[in-house]
């Protein structure tokens, strides 16, 4: 092998970044090399997505070098990355809602005819061979605003293969994806491998982190705690490297001994919009101290079920009730008054307000509660805030840091403890832990087992089996706009996996 | 621990700083005046620029509130003028005492601010053009209202709102006061202003943790009305006159107060007392040009330079 | 429901829109429907359109002989205009002329395009209320080219014009001027004191009367000019605010006098000083409207005088030259200079009562 083989990729020496007090990255050092796919792990904050934005030249470190095919770049624009073959693949979406998938795909390098005129079709031609050569199930003349999340993310990917790739990032790329989506991840990872590419791969989820990479490199509060080949490293070995301790997460029955009254009724229900999946005849029951598991690919109608319900898309028929008293008007007002919380799957744009405090955020709901006249009291706001501050473990600066400093996970419990604030019978949780680390994941587990025994009605929808396989006393699977099956726990344990997937993919 | 501590101080100040660069900025600006003119840092001065800023804070408030919930309102300054005409049209016309006259002038401000709000919140529609047309309206109504003429023949009980006094203090920085003390208390201690941050901030958000986004929204821009009413009746008591040329370009200082005082156009973020300290800094910045001297034509690229300065420094907040 | 509200409520929005335009912007009217202009005055107005399908004719032909459209594109919709506009109106109404009245509101551009849409609309006669001497020139030579007579009011633009009608702006400052030497030789005994001017640099009509004021007063050694301001923003808010700090900047007993130079002037300078409670600054002025004369009339205002022109005379002489010009007579010179006349505290009742006489007569012609 020669020298200019063996140099990695990627090479970064003792990169440090602090935000204001708070650091960031404390002196990591770490290589890639050509066709390794690095899985890098670690809890919310510890710092990837900082080290991945320095990659790609979104930040600057503090100090430290970058090398890049053995070049130093000590002020690396993401231009300039970009130029070098760096594609960044990122948690938030960042695509052009009104454009289209290959609008998106091309944007910035767009095949052209002279100076600024765009080739439209060989734009089209090349974004539908990309697809297909990677098997993507898009039409490349689709607006992006009318894909769902999955998809989004896959565009997301196919805009960073676009160019021309000598590093891949992929910063918690399966955190939306369903399992379809993921199995074009499986395929597009090897290609690019084999093309030479280096690729770091982000995610909490270990169980793919270990399929697909090579080397593991583990983050804890900013620093390269632990680098490793893959082989041997099990998945509670990476949980102990993160966390420093061993997490179980396992199934417990219920422990409510209360009367199980239905908190949800749904008859009949039916709610069609024009190009949009349709709702028909949807019957289900969420009773007080049972975790209900709804399980569906994207676009089985999970999300717009609960849309339906708060009033966001039509409802043409069918009835609902929130503690045996029927809802005539569907808004997300009238239901919070009824009792109903809705953790919403998007947390970014319909979770929190990112510009606000946590404070404010956790009180939204609650205002009228705490305030006397439209005057806030400021104490008992404060020991609100203080209360589910502490009992979520949401680690910040304080209640009055603004959300956008805080990591995602972070965020998804402002948005839990925001719901959790307004004291509901009813909590429908929508992909609640998506992008979330392993430890923050557990937490929010045992705090939905804890609502659930004190009483709580609680609907999880997830995409992710093993999530509900732990939490669920019961599953629904749906399909197309219909509730295509619905499996109880046995004794035994949870049903099986190839069953509900049988439910979800081929139907009753 | 110790760490922690540091962390800690070091973000508050960092960030007192940015929320309101302006206010060194306009130390600045004082000391360098009061260096170069003898009459500029006396109390009687400070008394005269008090005044004037008066109704441009007031209308810097409303504006604020509007652009925190990611609005604007362009239609404020005309709605100086045709508040200001229906205040004198009431006295000199209807014969209306002045308190009534206020009424008059207060709930036809509310009215053109519900106007603009149930258009921009219910229907959906963009702020800017909305207010635009508003403010064409605002104005023609304004001269249509006396034929393009002026209204005079206002009494002193009148006048005295934009002229008086109440001891040594001008009674609009009277009227000032209380309104910046009433706004902030409502922009920091109400469920009100809660809503208006969340709503500025994320509208789906807002809206799905039960906030009635329509209805507040209006009620923003009523109070936007309200106080570009307060504004009107100022400057006409002000001016002994109801003038439909009056206020005319007034909403750009209430935005560039607003922008100055580091309130985000595109809503959710800012103090409401940062729009009270840019309207000041525009205000002293004039009388500053004004007793040092400086052209009339230097002036102008002094305060497009000082609009810079400021939006510079509170992008710097994006670190 | 939600359409139907939509709906009404644009239908409002429109309404409010419409009335909003129909009083100060000329410039919507300047398209297809500027034959409204004309019908939406009165009824003296449609008793001459009666004559339209005449005019029409013989404006293709250009012949002289019987009645021409006449067209003013005037200024803005103050009393002044206003004024002028009416006092010219009825004139040509008495002369049987079609006339049409439109307002530029200072915009160059509109004003352009006014020009062009009432030649277009076959009027012989065009009297302009200009924005400045230079931007209409090439205008007006392709008028002249069309065989249009132009006659320019108030701004000097004798190049292309046939004739000019305009207030000496210096006799306007120089009669300021005199009053205001005339006070101070009164209250010190003898001609001295410490003025303040507020001028422009940017209107000819304003810069003019400050030179006019500027030259009496170079007569008087002792008169001593501390302060020469020239706004960008003449709006009398503004100027308001400009005397506020002139006010400052001279403390109690060292300024005797302020001069503005134009109506929002003297109105601003006026609020400032009352407010102020300034009695030592004696204010002069220029320009009429119902605020200056109410303040001439009140005892905490300190403006001593103002000098107007007469808007009156000026509609009525623009007209009947125009006619002349058009008949082919010929007239002794091209420039008429009204009389200017010096409003007092002393005479400003009477003058009111004149004034409202004469406008009076012109009621049936405001458009």
């Amino acid at each position: 092998m020669g020298t200019a083989e063996r140099a990695p990729v990627v090479d970064l020496r003792d990169i440090s970044k602090r935000f204001g007090g708070t650091v960031a990255l404390d002196r990591v050092s770490l290589t890639v090399g050509r066709g390794e796919i690095l899985g890098l792990i670690g809890e919310n904050g510890a710092g990837k997505s900082t080290l991945m934005n320095i990659m790609s030249g979104a930040l600057w470190p503090d100090s430290g070098e970058i090398r890049l095919d053995g070049r130093l770049h000590s002020r690396l624009s993401p231009a300039q990355a970009q130029h070098l073959g760096v594609q960044i693949v990122h948690q938030e979406l960042s695509l052009l809602p009104e454009m289209t998938v290959a609008e998106n795909i091309f944007l910035g390098k767009e095949p052209r005819r002279g100076p600024g005129v765009i080739r439209r079709q060989a734009c089209i031609d090349q974004a539908r061979q990309l697809l297909e050569q990677f098997s993507i199930p898009l039409d490349p003349r689709q607006k992006v605003a009318e894909l769902s999340a999955a998809q989004k993310q896959l565009v997301e990917i196919c805009k960073s293969l676009a160019g021309q790739v000598k590093v891949l990032i992929l910063d918690e790329p399966t955190s939306s994806l369903t399992e379809r989506e993921m199995a074009c991840l499986q395929r597009i990872l090897p290609l690019l491998r084999e093309q030479g590419a280096a690729i770091i791969f982000i995610s909490h989820k270990l169980d793919e982190v270990r399929a697909l990479c090579d080397t593991l490199a583990v983050l804890r509060d900013g620093s390269l705690v632990k680098t490793a080949p893959m082989d041997g490293v099990t998945e509670e070995d990476m949980v102990r490297f993160m966390v420093g301790r061993n997490i179980r997460d396992q199934y417990t029955p219920p422990a409510y001994d209360g009367p199980p009254r239905p908190v949800l009724e749904i008859r009949g229900l039916c709610s069609a919009r024009y190009g949009e999946v349709s709702l028909q005849d949807v019957s289900l029951e969420v009773r007080a101290g049972e975790i209900v598991g709804m399980f569906g690919l994207i676009g089985s109608g999970r999300t717009e079920l609960i849309q339906a319900l708060h009033g966001l898309r039509p409802i043409q028929g069918g009835s609902v009730a929130v503690e045996g008293e029927p809802v005539t008007r569907f808004s997300p007002r009238q239901l919070i008054r009824r009792g109903v919380a809705w953790v919403t799957e998007d947390r970014r744009h319909e979770g929190v307000c990112l510009s606000m405090s946590i404070a404010n955020n956790i009180a939204l709901p609650i205002y009228r509660q705490v305030s006397r006249l439209g005057v806030i009291r400021g104490k008992d706001l404060a020991a609100v805030v203080q209360t589910y501050m502490e009992r979520l473990a949401i680690k910040a600066a304080g209640p009055g840091a603004p959300c956008q400093t805080l990591s995602g996970g972070n965020q998804q419990k402002v948005v839990l403890a925001k719901w959790l604030a307004a004291g509901p019978r009813l909590l429908i949780l929508d992909e609640p832990t998506r992008g979330i680390d392993v430890g923050s994941k557990t937490e929010i587990h045992r705090l939905i087992r804890q609502l659930r025994d004190a009483g709580m009605a609680i609907l999880v929808i997830s995409s992710e089996m093993p999530e509900l396989f732990s939490l669920a006393d019961r599953l629904l699977v749906m399909k197309n706009g219909v509730i295509s099956g619905q499996l109880p726990r046995g004794a035994d344990g949870p049903p099986a996996e190839d069953a509900v997937m049988k439910l979800a993919t081929i139907g009753a | 621990m110790k760490p922690a501590l540091d962390t800690k101080r070091h973000i508050s100040i960092g960030s007192h700083l940015l929320r309101f660069g302006i206010l060194y900025l306009l130390a600045l600006l004082i000391l360098a005046a009061s260096l170069l003119s003898d009459r500029f840092f006396t109390v009687s001065n400070f008394l005269n620029v008090l005044r004037q800023a008066s109704p441009v804070i007031i209308l810097a408030l409303g504006e604020g509130l509007v652009i925190i919930t990611a609005g604007i309102d362009l239609s404020v300054g005309a709605l100086v003028a045709l508040t200001g005409m229906a205040a004198a049209g009431a006295i000199s016309f209807w014969g209306l005492p002045t308190p009534a006259a206020l009424a008059v002038a207060l709930v036809l401000g509310v009215a053109f601010g519900i106007f603009n709000g149930v258009i921009v919140a219910r229907f959906n529609i963009s702020a800017m053009i909305v207010t635009l047309a508003t403010m064409n309206a605002a104005r023609g109504i304004a001269y249509l209202y006396n034929d393009g003429a002026q209204i005079i023949g206002l009494p002193a009980g009148f006048t005295d709102i934009g002229r008086g006094y109440l001891g040594p203090i001008p009674i609009p920085a009277i009227i000032m006061v209380v309104l910046v003390a009433v706004m902030v208390f409502v922009m920091g201690k109400t469920v009100f202003g809660k809503y208006l941050y969340a709503i500025g901030g994320n509208e789906d958000v807002a809206r799905l943790a039960g906030i009635a986004v329509v209805r507040t929204k209006i009620a923003a821009y009523a109070v936007c009305g309200m106080l570009s009413a307060v504004a009107g009746v100022i400057y006409a008591a002000r001016m002994n006159m109801g003038d439909p040329a009056m206020g005319e370009g007034l909403e750009m200082d209430a935005i560039a107060s607003v922008v100055l005082g580091g309130i985000n156009l595109y809503g959710g973020q800012g103090s409401i007392l940062g729009a009270v300290i840019g309207a000041t800094f525009i205000a002293v910045l004039g009388n500053a040009l004004n007793m040092t001297g400086v052209s009339n034509f230097w002036q102008l690229v002094v305060k497009a330079a000082a609009l810079i300065i400021a939006a510079l420094i509170y992008t710097k907040k994006k670190v | 429901m939600k359409k139907s509200l939509s709906l009404l409520l644009s239908l409002a929005l429109v309404l409010l829109l419409l009335a909003g335009c129909a009083q100060d912007a000329a410039a919507p009217a300047a398209d297809g429907d500027t034959a409204d202009t004309g019908a939406t005055t009165d009824a003296a107005d449609t008793a001459d359109t009666a004559d339209t399908a005449d005019t029409a004719d013989t404006a293709d032909t250009g012949a002289s002989g019987d009645a021409p459209m006449i067209g003013f594109a005037n200024y803005s919709t103050i009393s002044y205009f206003m004024n002028m506009g009416a006092a010219a109106h009825k004139t040509a109404a008495e002369a049987g002329c079609e006339f049409h009245e439109l307002y530029h509101g200072g915009d160059a551009a509109v004003l352009a395009d006014q020009i062009e849409d009432l030649a277009a609309m076959g009027c012989q006669i065009l009297i302009t209320e200009v924005t400045d001497d230079q931007s209409m020139v090439n205008t007006f030579q392709e008028l002249k080219d069309q065989g249009i007579i132009i006659v320019s009011c108030d701004i000097r633009t004798q190049e292309n014009v046939d004739y000019w009608i305009a207030s000496d702006n210096y006799q306007i400052g120089r009669t300021s001027g005199e009053n205001a030497v005339a006070y101070l030789t009164e209250k010190y005994g003898e001609a001295r004191g410490t003025v303040a001017i507020l001028s422009s640099k940017t209107t000819t009509s304003m810069i003019e009367r400050a030179e006019g004021f500027k030259e009496v007063l170079a007569d008087y050694p002792n008169i001593e000019i501390v302060d020469e301001q020239f706004p960008t923003d003449f709006s009398a808010v503004n100027m308001m605010t400009l005397t506020d700090d002139i006010l400052q900047l001279y403390g109690e007993g060292s300024l005797d006098v302020i001069f503005a130079s134009n109506q929002t002037q003297v109105e601003g300078a006026n609020s400032a000083i009352v407010t102020a409670g300034r009695q030592d600054v004696a204010l002069f002025g220029v320009d009429d409207s119902d605020a200056i004369y109410e303040a001439l009339q009140d005892p905490n205002s300190t403006l001593q005088s103002t000098v107007v022109q007469d808007p009156i005379a000026m509609g009525v002489q623009a007209v009947t030259a125009g006619l002349a010009l058009y008949n082919g007579e010929t007239l002794d010179g091209d420039t008429y200079n009204p009389d200017v006349m010096l409003v007092t505290r002393d005479n400003v009742a009477e003058f009111i009562e004149n004034n409202a006489a004469q406008v009076a007569e012109l009621e049936d012609y405001y458009n």
